[in-house]
């Protein structure tokens, strides 16, 4: 029973972060119970959200959901919670009392500030950026996919396959889907035990060159990515791959017709 | 084709088919908004993509059949919709009636600066998921399976995450193919890259809907006053800004990753939903057809496994309300009813999957 509350509190806390979110919730709650409570409106939206919290907190439904949704995941029974809607109910209400349009709009600023202290600002918590474009994919992965299928059109290459680390195995195929991979994120899809093998080498702290070299050519990849400090990427010659690019930090390589087995 | 020309056709199937696909499905509600057959109309395009879209993933059928059969059904639906409207409008509304509800530049000082203020802030929301990116790399799959789709002509027969054929597909997603919806629509926008459309234009697109379904809300509290509506829209978009405090919440999923289907479950669909349960199963005289509380249901199994699960966690909670409240076995069947998409899914996860 302690492990399973435990776990409820863990899931809490990843919902709702670093913000007091859940407090403006709980302070909008209170002032609907107290001073609106007679209204239609705030009965049903409160009854809703107790029945909400009720499934969420309930360690026995809770291990019911969580039977049925899965571990990681059971925070999601909190998008159930109509969190803005009943925060927004509550200052329009307190809002609506006051007579004058000035003494609203002042209000509503004071809210804004508010809202603003107790979440984070979208915009500026490196959520976004200007993307080189127009499929807003990484640049890298952008120019990787470019500079791979100008050279696979000039040697005549009608299949490419090619290997890169976690960031670009996830984006090429969003990028282009004709490139062939030999596995995707999170080693996805590694149907050979070369690709997976290739997958680990590829990905690993302090990669070893010539380990990532031969099962690039083992895994079936005509074009390999992956960041090689200069003075490394003679290891990869050995096994046939040479360099025909950069992009950012990455060196990308091409097998040699004669290197194909 | 242009770029411009495709973005216009994105523009017709994601904002001019709901509005009008909508109207057959709220014929019984009169007089009803636009915003409202836009609603009803989403709930129709995706139900029929995942009535559409299951057979044939079972059939194995290329994707350009379904592009096809997707297509010509919300057209026809649209078509009846436009049809509908025209035939039910009142003869007597001419010119004076019109111009009443059109705009006017006295009709301006009519409208809420408080309304004003939040279509600034929403506007502005919607302006920088166009401009801006966010890499999210659970598009590897998403995203990447409608790209492939539209590469193979195939329908989640080829591994997006190789380009390889599928020994055995990941089955967690193949009953609920909102990816397979991106295809879908990414073809009859000209051919429109998938990943353009996801990234740029959905976001646009289903943000705008995620107000429309808050404005809603605002509706039902304060059918009377139009500065607590465009307050109750203003705090909303306030909050939705702001909600950077974790990765976990709506907000969250609402403000940087408005393609992919959790999403769509999540800031648009569950909201939705609550709204058509207050007005359905908690009201005497429902509001909206039942049949709009069953296409809600299938809704959200098309957007996401989890949808599966959610939607009728939600629908079941309020129809028990209902039960408590009316203590009417036939609403309370009716109610039920309209859960079995997301119960007969389960099973077949369960049982044949």
């Amino acid at each position: 029973m302690n492990a399973v509350m435990q776990w409820i509190a863990t899931m809490w806390g990843y919902y709702w972060g670093d913000g007091f979110y859940q407090y403006l919730f709980l302070a909008a709650a209170l002032y609907l119970l107290i001073f609106r409570r007679k209204e239609k409106s705030t009965r049903q939206i409160l009854l809703y959200s107790l029945a909400v919290l009720f499934l969420f907190l309930c360690p026995l439904t809770a291990v019911i959901i969580r039977a049925c949704i899965g571990d990681s995941v059971y925070w999601r029974i909190l998008w159930l919670l109509p969190t803005a809607p009943v925060i927004a109910l509550a200052g329009t209400q307190f809002l609506k009392a006051r007579r004058s349009r000035p003494a609203k709009a002042l209000l509503l600023l004071v809210f804004t500030g508010v809202i603003a202290l107790s979440g984070e600002d979208m915009f500026r918590s490196g959520n976004y950026y200007l993307a080189a474009n127009y499929q807003k994919v990484p640049n890298e992965v952008a120019h990787i996919c470019d500079v791979v299928n100008a050279e696979a059109e000039k040697d005549g290459i009608e299949q490419i396959t090619l290997a890169g680390d976690e960031t670009v195995a996830s984006y090429v195929r969003v990028y282009d889907a004709s490139i062939f991979m030999p596995y995707g994120r999170r080693k996805k899809g590694a149907l050979t035990k070369a690709s997976s093998t290739l997958y680990q080498a590829i990905n690993a702290e302090k990669p070893k060159y010539k380990r990532i070299a031969k099962y690039a050519k083992k895994a079936g990849c005509n074009f390999l990515v992956a960041a090689v400090p200069e003075k490394r990427i003679k290891r990869f010659q050995e096994y046939g791959f040479y360099e025909i690019g950069h992009a950012g930090s990455y060196v990308i390589f091409q097998l040699e017709e004669s290197s194909i087995s | 084709m242009s770029f411009a020309l495709k973005g216009l056709l994105a523009g017709f199937w994601l904002l001019l088919v709901p509005t009008a696909a909508g109207v057959p499905f709220l014929r019984k509600k009169s007089p009803f908004s636009l915003a409202e057959s836009f609603l009803a109309g989403y709930l129709f395009l995706f139900s029929a993509a995942e009535l559409l879209t299951l057979p044939m993933i079972y059939l194995d059928q290329p994707l350009h059949r379904l592009t096809v059969c997707y297509g010509t059904v919300t057209l026809l639906t649209a078509a009846a919709g436009v049809i509908l409207t025209v035939r039910d409008a009142p003869v007597s509304d001419t010119t004076e009636k019109r111009g009443s509800r059109l705009f006017t530049p006295g009709a301006l000082r009519h409208i809420s600066p408080f309304l004003i203020a939040a279509v600034i802030i929403i506007l502005i929301q919607i302006c920088a998921v166009i401009v801006f990116a966010h890499n999210d790399a659970d598009d590897a799959f998403y995203v990447a399976t409608a790209v492939t789709d539209v590469e193979t002509d195939t329908i989640f027969s080829t591994n997006a995450y190789t380009g390889l054929p599928y020994r055995v597909p990941y089955r967690r997603y193949i009953l609920s193919p909102f990816p397979v919806f991106l295809a879908v629509v990414s073809q009859l926008s000209a051919g429109l890259h998938p990943a353009i459309m996801a990234h740029t234009v959905f976001p646009a697109v289903f943000l705008f809907a995620v107000y429309v379904v808050l404005y809603q809300f605002a509706r039902r509290w304060f059918p009377d006053d139009a500065d607590a509506r465009g307050i109750f829209l203003f705090l909303a978009a306030v909050l939705s800004w702001f909600s950077a405090y974790s990765v976990y919440n709506s907000g969250s999923f609402q403000m940087v990753r408005l393609w992919q289907g959790k999403a769509v479950l999540a800031s648009f669909m569950l909201p939705l939903l609550i709204h058509l349960s207050f007005s359905i199963t908690m009201e005497e005289h429902p509001r909206y057809s039942w049949l709009l509380f069953g296409m809600a249901n299938l809704s959200g199994c098309l957007l996401s496994s989890m949808g599966i699960i959610l939607t009728p966690l939600v629908m079941g909670l309020f129809v028990f309300a209902g039960l408590l409240r009316f203590r009417s076995f036939k609403r309370t069947a009716l109610g039920l009813l309209c859960c079995l998409p997301s119960v007969l899914l389960g099973l077949f996860y369960v049982l044949v999957l």
